[in-house]
């Protein structure tokens, strides 16, 4: 899974929690998301990344 | 925050704290785990660079051309394998760009630079070669160097066992021939003219010759004979009870060699004598 394959949804937390500064409680709040999801939604990003340097 | 198992800190957690987003109360007891544990210090040095691997591919519209997002993320999500190493192809790439750049750079620099820059890098290149050669020599000398050492540390060793308190010291000369002197040794009586007389160490004599003993009267006179011998193989002789008149007081007793039946006068030299 790759960056820019995911959703904007799913890019969009870590996004905001890395420009914008945000918690993730923060986030959840901002945009109504539970949670559990932020933070699952930005592990899962994150992961995109470290497998494009893997390549 | 929690810190499960063998005390480690989640991965969530360490993404806030990459982030920058956790509470005050947090980053205090998290940095100090984070500095003594090194598992979680590479798993933040690992999100540290995800996180900005993640940044770069987000530029703002407008500030690259058009097809460079694409490109970058077509790169990222290649899923073909590399036959060598990106970052590598991009290491030498650079390093033959900068190459490029710092010949252009000096042939684009004053002509003062360029020949002050020149000598310089001739200096070094001397200063290398001459390094180099003196490796090279110091290295030829390393076998005398270690033969050296070793004659050293042998005369060193010399030098402190003949200092030493713990030796004997011995000097051997040729061994000396114990030569036994002739000796003799009479008891007399002048009273009733009797005499005992032992002899050692006496030389052997030719054939037909033996010594003779005489008693030197104490008044003055004539030697008196008395009594001839012959020493055995072992030198030794002896003379006893020999026919002496009596009352001959005696100052001295001699010996010489005389004929085997015997002198009236002894015969210089007198070989033994005594008092």
């Amino acid at each position: 899974v790759a960056v820019h394959t995911l959703p904007e949804e799913q890019q969009a937390p870590l996004h905001m929690a890395y420009f914008e500064g945000l918690t993730h409680t923060e986030i959840s709040e901002r945009t109504g998301t539970p949670l559990g999801t932020v933070k699952t939604r930005i592990r899962t990003a994150l992961i995109a990344v470290r497998r494009a340097l893997e390549v | 925050m929690t810190m499960p198992g063998a005390f480690h800190i989640e991965e969530d957690d360490l993404i806030q704290y990459a982030l920058g987003t956790l509470k005050e109360a947090q980053l205090g007891t998290m940095t100090a785990h984070i500095s003594m544990c090194n598992t979680c210090r590479s798993e933040l040095a690992r999100i540290q660079v995800e996180l900005a691997c993640f940044a770069a591919v987000q530029p703002e519209e407008g500030e690259l051309p058009a097809d460079a997002k694409d490109r970058f993320m077509a790169r990222l999500t290649s899923d073909a394998p590399a036959t060598e190493s990106k970052l590598g192809q991009f290491r030498d790439k650079s390093r033959v760009y900068l190459a490029g750049k710092a010949v252009n750079n000096w042939f684009a620099s004053p002509m003062p630079l360029r020949i002050l820059s020149g000598l310089l890098a001739a200096a070094c290149v001397f200063l290398a070669y001459d390094d180099l050669s003196h490796i090279h020599e110091n290295r030829q000398l390393l076998p005398e160097m270690k033969r050296l050492a070793n004659e050293t540390a042998e005369l060193d060793e010399l030098r402190d066992f003949l200092r030493g308190n713990n030796t004997q010291q011995v000097t051997l000369h040729v061994k000396p021939v114990l030569q036994k002197e002739p000796e003799g040794h009479a008891v007399y009586s002048a009273a009733t003219g009797k005499l005992v007389f032992t002899a050692s160490n006496m030389a052997e004599l030719p054939d037909g010759k033996a010594y003779e003993l005489w008693v030197l009267p104490a008044g003055g006179g004539a030697p008196v004979p008395a009594g001839t011998f012959v020493p055995d193989r072992q030198g030794n002789g002896a003379v006893i009870f020999p026919n002496i008149p009596t009352n001959v007081q005696a100052s001295g007793f001699g010996i010489t060699v005389e004929d085997a039946k015997g002198a009236a006068t002894p015969t210089p030299p007198i070989l033994l004598s005594g008092q």
